[in-house]
């Protein structure tokens, strides 16, 4: 027979995932609200949580990598929105459905 | 769309791009690289969805989701791409800065780094997680599992480490 406390430890990692169903997230953070030496358990395991977060690299680029990249992706657009197959008519029509 | 849209549309996500394919490839121009060649190929495999997708410009809250939906289509393209390339580069990204700097991290093969960054840094759900990569469910919840006990050095002999380089 699992306890109470022991069925909500089991829980923990599924909470910080996100995987638990409403009803079961109410039902245990209502426990952690009501039971300090499991809010403490809980507490430590969302720390170590914090901690595998922190090791995980989020690094911006820099300014000249941003605008080197922004600029690659104009011209991927660029040569997206051409069609070597359409003529100058073709060109000038879309230019003109474009400007709407 | 316009030309314009369509760059107003990926632009705010260069950053967010960058960064995740910094985590994926331990090298800041080998990164780059990536985010310009997963770019190509996400919208030109995609290209008559782009082209005739509606793009209002005043809808500011269609903008948020339209940029989410291209951002799982995009990760799908630039993990896809990375797992690829690591596998080339090989030994070759194997002494970087960014490696010293986040040595469990870059321990775990290219596909759990990407559940990582998308679950830890971007907040995505287990079922967004595995939406956009390709994966069910139980794996994205023990590629999980496994990576809290890799990085917090409590992995019990017998779980596989995996290398830097793995795809």
């Amino acid at each position: 027979m699992i306890s109470g406390a022991e069925n909500f430890t089991r829980k923990i990692p599924a909470y910080l995932d996100g995987l638990l169903p409403d009803e079961e997230r109410l039902e245990f953070e209502a426990f952690v609200g009501s039971n300090p030496v499991f809010a403490q358990e809980f507490r430590r395991k969302e720390a170590d949580y914090e901690s595998v977060r922190r090791r995980i690299p989020n690094l911006p680029p820099e300014q000249a990598q941003l605008r080197q990249m922004e600029d690659e992706t104009r011209e991927i657009i660029q040569n997206l929105f051409k069609d070597p197959e359409a003529g100058p008519g073709d060109r000038i029509a879309r230019w003109w459905r474009g400007l709407f | 769309m316009r030309k314009k849209d369509l760059f107003s549309l990926v632009q705010p996500l260069l950053p967010r791009f960058y960064s995740l394919g910094v985590a994926l490839l331990p090298d800041d121009l080998q990164a780059q690289q990536l985010v310009v060649d997963a770019m190509t190929l996400c919208l030109l495999k995609n290209k008559d969805a782009w082209l005739t997708q509606e793009w209002d410009p005043e809808d500011r809250k269609g903008h948020v989701l339209e940029r989410k939906q291209f951002m799982k289509t995009y990760v799908r393209h630039l993990t896809d791409l990375a797992a690829k390339r690591a596998a080339q580069l090989g030994p070759t990204l194997a002494d970087g800065e960014l490696i010293q700097a986040h040595p469990q991290f870059y321990r775990l093969d290219v596909r759990t780094r990407a559940v990582a960054w998308l679950r830890f840094q971007q907040g995505w759900t287990v079922d967004e997680v595995g939406r956009t990569l390709g994966l069910p469910r139980h794996e994205v919840v023990e590629k999980l599992h496994n990576l809290r006990f890799l990085m917090l050095g409590q992995a019990p002999q017998w779980m596989p480490m995996g290398d830097a380089v793995k795809a």
